[in-house]
């Protein structure tokens, strides 16, 4: 785990970083084209999966699961968190119920925990990543409704406009399904 | 339509006579025989490309697209039949020749039946080598020339799919571009068919003739990128052994496609910027202007006005690029193209697995119109071909769709900034306003808004007004 400077936790998939070690090295002394190939694969598109305050939703996670199997693509996980208290609850959170699913779908994860003004930080990472394919919610079903945001004043309201992609956010409708999914 | 990491080209057929337009890649575990088969190639004017395992390849393949791929048969992990099967999964008209030191009647009869053009066995004599490669990229070159004969005097719309007022749009909007040689900005989500629309633009376009090269910025690092676009001259760093010109020069005369073009660093701008203005490029480790002619096409899933409010992409380059702007609907927004689009992708992967379909049921087409689609149409094309493949035949059924699609219901959320908004979205704005005007002191803010406090509680329940 390290620790950035612009009050954020983060945590990188020591795959990856390594790659990006290697990468770094490798390009100094040998431009071949197999190191294109790792750059190419870091810098790909992903499924990000948002929660806040460590509010995880079970079926946003099956079905970010499905969405990213589907598109072939890689899951990276963000939680915001309103002070840098509840970082560490999250982490522990995010590693127990959403990390290990994910890998055992063999599906490419990173994650990474971020505190502070959730608007501000959600656009600091997207600035500072390459654009989701998709944004998928993962947390508060009250946030959302059959039809639509049912907080006109959620801090993702603020966005409107500015992201990248749609964020849609799974609501379970059929139980027996569902089951099967978590049992898959 | 092209995944991150792709660097996708096409060629017309006067340019794939010549060998120097031609890519290859030879896949083989064996150094020798790799670096041999590399040497023999270069030598005949071929760009040949590398790689040392089955990994590497798929890796390669997904990076480029090659006219003809030479590939060992028996290799370390991934063999050579899977290397086929993806070759010819990215690009239909790539040619595939198997090599292997263990030929047998039946994995040759195998290789051809999945699509490989030839078999040769090992240890490989050269004019074989060059006899079986010139008429693999013959056929490669044929099939380009049959297809834009056929293809000749149409508008070249046969994959825009749908006919949606928002898709009628865009077809209109690049049927009057057809004289035009002005650059374009392609704007739209992830999966909205960018790339098939630049494709389309440029083959309605004077050039249609020449190259169309599409680039995706955000795959490469800065100086990996400046490399590829703009090649560079011998010792312009350790290892450069040769000059080697880079893919813009190679477009030369053609279209060029820049994919997230919002994810392009301000240095690279610059040198884009520099091409737009001047129509030359200097190569890596070079002061020597080489001149180019190149039509860019650019395309980004960001606001590009944002990114110049907030000083992060050039205005200048904004507005070179934004001389005709095309901004692609999403899915979810020209819902009546599903069934439309839907049986398209059915035909085609029917086609593809030589199965007969007749559509859907009505229960899953419900469900498709149902789905929010954030991966757009990439999504519904692989919902629609994973369902071709599990179905027997005859009609697509519910259960052949993902269970996702049956478990949970979507609900997107895209506001586009400055819409309308509910009565019950003012209501809550309202009560939230009194509340703060009230000091958040409910029985007062219950009788500004003339309610009684239980009324008011029940409202701020239902709102989930945080404390």
């Amino acid at each position: 785990m390290q620790r950035a400077r612009s009050g954020r936790i983060l945590v990188s998939n020591s795959i990856e970083a390594t790659y990006r070690l290697a990468c770094l090295a490798s390009i100094l002394q040998q431009p071949s084209i197999s190191i294109w190939g790792v750059i190419g694969m870091l810098r790909e598109k992903k499924i990000l999966v948002l929660f806040e305050e460590g509010i995880i939703r079970g079926e946003s996670l099956l079905y970010s699961i499905e969405l990213a199997r589907r598109l072939n693509l890689p899951i990276a996980v963000l939680m915001l968190v309103s002070d840098e208290s509840k970082v560490f609850v999250a982490e522990d959170l995010l590693v127990r119920e959403l990390m290990e699913p994910i890998e055992r779908a063999q599906i490419g994860v990173s994650r990474e925990i971020r505190y502070g003004d959730k608007a501000t930080e959600l656009l600091k990472y997207l600035a500072s990543n390459s654009s989701p394919a998709a944004i998928v919610w993962g947390s508060d079903q009250k946030t959302v409704g059959r039809l639509g945001w049912r907080k006109p004043h959620h801090w993702l309201n603020k966005l409107a406009g500015l992201l990248p992609c749609s964020i849609v956010a799974p609501i379970s409708k059929n139980r027996v399904i569902k089951q099967k999914l978590m049992e898959g | 339509m092209h995944e991150p990491g792709e660097c996708m080209e096409e060629q017309s057929a006067k340019s794939d006579n010549d060998p120097a337009s031609c890519r290859i890649l030879i896949v083989d575990d064996e150094e020798t025989a790799l670096k041999r088969m590399k040497s023999l190639m270069e030598n005949r004017g071929y760009e040949a490309h590398t790689a040392a395992s089955g990994e590497q390849a798929l890796d390669l393949l997904k990076i480029h697209s090659f006219d003809l791929v030479l590939t060992d048969l028996i290799l370390d992990s991934i063999d050579g039949l899977t290397i086929l099967a993806a070759a010819k999964r990215k690009s239909p008209d790539t040619e595939v020749v198997i090599i292997t030191a263990y030929a047998s009647v039946d994995s040759a009869i195998e290789a051809t039946r999945k699509g490989a053009f030839h078999y040769l066995q090992k240890p490989i004599r050269p004019a074989e080598l060059y006899n079986v490669a010139e008429r693999a990229l013959e056929k490669r070159s044929l099939k380009a020339r049959v297809r834009e004969l056929e293809l000749g005097g149409q508008t070249h719309f046969t994959d825009i799919v749908g006919n949606s007022p928002k898709t009628q749009a865009v077809r209109s909007i690049i049927e009057r571009m057809r004289p035009s040689e002005a650059n374009v900005l392609i704007t739209g989500e992830s999966g909205t068919g960018k790339e098939l629309i630049a494709r389309a633009i440029h083959r309605q376009s004077k050039r249609k003739n020449q190259r169309f090269l599409a680039f995706n910025c955000a795959s490469f690092a800065d100086e990996l990128l400046a490399n590829e676009l703009f090649g560079h001259v011998k010792d312009a760093y350790t290892g450069a052994s040769k000059t080697t010109p880079g893919l813009l020069e190679s477009a030369d005369g053609g279209t060029v496609f820049f994919d997230e073009v919002g994810d392009m660093s301000p240095s690279m701008q610059a040198k884009i910027l520099r091409v737009i203005q001047e129509k030359e490029l200097f190569r890596v480790g070079s002061s020597t202007p080489v001149p180019v002619d190149i039509r860019i096409i650019a395309a980004t899933n960001k606001d590009l006005k944002k990114l110049v409010e907030a000083g992060i992409f050039r205005q200048d380059l904004y507005f070179r690029l934004n001389v005709i702007a095309v901004k692609l609907p999403t899915l979810e927004q020209r819902k009546e193209d599903i069934p439309l689009l839907s049986m398209f992708f059915l035909k085609r992967a029917a086609d593809r697995m030589e199965k007969n379909f007749d559509g859907f049921s009505e229960e899953a087409m419900g469900l498709l119109m149902n789905y929010s689609y954030p991966g757009n149409i990439r999504e519904l094309e692989n919902i629609v071909e994973r369902a071709a493949a599990l179905a027997q035949g005859g009609r697509i059924e519910s259960q052949d769709l993902p269970p996702d699609l049956r478990a949970f219901e979507t609900v997107a959320f895209r506001r586009d900034k400055g819409a309308m908004k509910t009565l019950s979205e003012i209501e809550e704005e309202y009560i939230q306003w009194v509340l703060k005007q009230a000091g958040y002191n409910k029985t007062q803010a219950a009788q500004i808004l003339g309610i009684d406090r239980v009324s008011l509680y029940r409202k701020l329940k239902r709102l989930e007004f945080d404390e």
